[in-house]
Parts: C-alpha cells; sequence; structure tokens
C-alpha cells in the first residue's frame, strides 16, 4: 500500500531517510520540469532538482506544516532557478550553454497535425514561444511556466511564489500580453 | 459587458476558471462582438500552445542517478557529523611519523654513543694500567672479572654513566676494583 505525502513528509522531519527517498522519488520529475522550462537545457535542470532536494534536506525543520511541502520544494527550486536566470544575464554563461552537448534533451512538440510541413509549422512557432518565454522577466516568466505549462492553480502558484493570487492574476496577464504582441510582431515578420 | 471587461477575463474564461454568471455574460457578449472572438482565439491558440510545450523525459537511468546522487549528498552531510573526517583520523599517525621515529632515532644513536664512549674509556683504563706497571697477568684477571658481571650490571653501568652523570665515577670504581 503507497503512503500518503503528509504521512511522508512527517516522517522525513522526523529524520527518517527512507522517507525522504521516497519524497525524491515522487516530486523529482516535476521538480525537474519546471526548472527545465525556466532554464531551456538539462545541465541547469538537473542541477536546479539536485539542489532543491539538498536544500529542503537542510531546511526540514523549518517545514512546520506537513501541507506545505511541495509549495517549499516549489519555492526553493524557483528561487534557485531565478537566481540562476539572474546570473546568466549578467553574462557570466550563456543560457544555452548545453546546445552543442550531444544527447542533450530539447523541448519536443506534441504532434497535432499528421503533415509534415504541419509538423514543421508548429515546430517553428513552438520554437518562437520558447524564445518569446525567454524574453519575460524571471517572475512573470515561472509565473506562466507554473500556471501554464505545468498546471499548477494560481492558488499553487501563489503558494510558491508566496505573493496573493491577484498579483499571480496580473503576472499571467501582463505575461500573456507580451507573448502575444512578440509572437503577432513575429508572424507579420515572416 | 464591455469588450474591455470581456477581454480582461478572456484567459480565464477560456481555461473555465471563472464563476458561472460571468461566463455566461461573457458568453453573450462573444455572440454578438466579432473582435472579441478574434481575440478569444488569439488567447486560444497561445494557451494551447504554451500548454502543448512538454519536458522531454531524460530516461529511467538519469531518474535512477539523480536520485543515488541527491541522497549521496544528503546522506554524506550525516556521515561527516557521525564520524571523524579522514584528515582527524590520519592524525596520530603523523604524530607518530613527526615526533616518536625521530625520538627513537635520536635515544638509538645516543645510546650507541654512550656505548662506544664507554668501550674507548674502558680500553684507556687497562692500557694506562698496563703502563703503570701492570702485569699482562693481571691486566687478564681483570678483563676475565669484568666479563664474569652479568649484564644487567654493565648496562646500568653504562646508562649511569653517561658524560656527566654524578654516578660515573662510582659505578666505574666498582666495577674496575676501585682502581680508578
Amino acid at each position: 500500500m503507497e503512503i500518503n505525502v503528509k504521512d511522508l513528509v512527517q516522517s522525513f522531519i522526523d529524520g527518517d531517510q527512507e522517507a525522504f527517498a521516497q519524497l525524491i522519488g515522487r516530486f523529482k520529475k516535476r521538480v525537474y520540469s519546471v526548472a527545465f522550462q525556466m532554464l531551456g537545457n538539462h545541465l541547469d535542470a538537473d542541477d536546479v532538482t539536485q539542489e532543491a532536494f539538498v536544500r529542503i534536506y537542510n531546511r526540514r525543520d523549518q517545514l512546520k506544516n506537513v501541507d506545505y511541502f511541495a509549495s517549499f520544494l516549489m519555492r526553493i527550486a524557483t528561487n534557485y532557478a531565478i537566481d540562476l536566470i539572474r546570473w546568466k544575464q549578467k553574462g557570466f554563461v550563456s543560457i544555452d550553454a548545453d546546445k552543442d552537448i550531444p544527447g542533450s534533451p530539447k523541448i519536443e512538440l506534441v504532434d497535432k497535425a499528421d503533415r509534415p510541413d504541419q509538423i514543421l509549422e508548429n515546430k517553428e512557432l513552438l520554437d518562437i514561444i520558447k524564445q518569446a518565454i525567454k524574453r519575460l522577466p524571471p517572475r512573470q516568466r515561472i509565473t506562466v511556466i507554473l500556471h501554464d505549462l505545468e498546471g499548477f492553480s494560481k492558488k499553487e502558484v501563489a503558494g510558491i511564489l508566496q505573493c496573493p493570487q491577484a498579483t499571480v492574476r496580473s503576472n499571467l496577464h501582463i505575461a500573456r500580453t507580451k507573448l502575444r504582441k512578440w509572437l503577432q510582431k513575429d508572424d507579420k515578420g515572416r | 459587458m464591455f469588450c474591455r471587461q470581456v477581454q480582461s477575463h478572456l484567459d480565464d474564461y477560456i481555461l473555465n476558471q471563472i464563476n458561472k454568471e460571468l461566463f455566461d455574460q461573457i458568453d453573450n457578449h462573444l455572440k454578438e462582438c466579432l473582435d472579441c472572438r478574434k481575440r478569444l482565439q488569439t488567447n486560444k491558440q497561445l494557451i494551447l500552445e504554451l500548454q502543448s510545450i512538454k519536458t522531454p523525459d531524460p530516461g529511467d537511468y538519469y531518474w535512477q542517478q539523480i536520485e543515488e546522487s541527491i541522497l549521496a549528498k544528503t546522506l554524506g552531510v550525516n556521515n561527516e557529523k557521525a564520524e571523524l573526517p579522514d584528515r582527524v583520523k590520519a592524525e596520530p599517525i603523523s604524530i607518530i611519523q613527526r615526533y616518536l621515529i625521530p625520538l627513537a632515532a635520536s635515544f638509538v644513536l645516543l645510546f650507541g654513543a654512550i656505548m662506544l664512549f664507554n668501550s674507548i674509556q674502558s680500553q684507556t683504563q687497562f692500557s694506562s694500567q698496563a703502563t703503570n706497571g701492570s702485569s699482562p697477568y693481571i691486566l687478564a684477571e681483570k678483563s676475565a672479572e669484568l666479563s664474569e658481571k652479568s649484564d644487567s650490571q654493565i648496562f646500568t653501568a653504562i646508562v649511569a654513566a653517561a658524560p656527566g652523570s654524578l654516578g660515573r665515577h662510582l659505578i666505574f670504581t666498582n666495577i674496575s676494583g676501585g682502581s680508578r
């Protein structure tokens, strides 16, 4: 029988290593996915995922309420990812540093069209959207990624980013408006 | 409802994240407003495209590796707390290497030097007795007498007879039969 997350978190807080291993197993894909969408490459996503779990392990005594484990973990991951983005924007490392690394995973298109020309068109469109997302400021970018790409609710996003829901709503509205504007410009340019 | 109001709620309308009353109002407005319908299509396309972006799965091997790596990092912290670091464990060996071995070597050298010194002194003593008129027979007798003394007595004598020692004179006198 599968142990529920709350019990696992409580055991983890009490110092149970096995519970921590199980929590890693349950949350690693979600953390990696958010990190990958934020940073756009495997190496940074891997770095963020590992760091998020190591940090939550070291701060487990700060977890007063077992219900907040997921949002606490995602908050650590997104804050670290935002730090990495800002660090890279200052010019330390290229955001596409692993572009030429063989085997580096890329964002793939979910095929909606059967015809090769439609597939190609969709692929191009997704590349443009990815580039447009990267142009967003970090807070707006993470809001769009958490809500629109990863499917978190506005309440959950507010919990992760520690801001009111109204701010999440506002950031989403501004980010989508910018994306639409950029995509329309790009469409006219093509 | 005005177009501006409708457009501010269009994304929530698409995602069905608004109450039924507001949903119906927007629905009615869209039936009559071509601009808002166009806007609805644009917004819908963007949201669908955003939702279609998927993260590729790096594979089971990676998931296993990352889990092991995280556990190694976190459990490694605990192990450091529980056990002494290698540097500290190695310290007794370095103390032996640094202090005890040179000390032992110094002691052996000192002991050897003392033995050599005593041996030379004994020879000098016998030769001095010989030059003072003792016959070869008497010298041989003294030598035999000295060899009859037990090893422990000789050892004690050697150690106590180190240069500068107070007992040197007395012990040597005793061994050599008070001739000194």
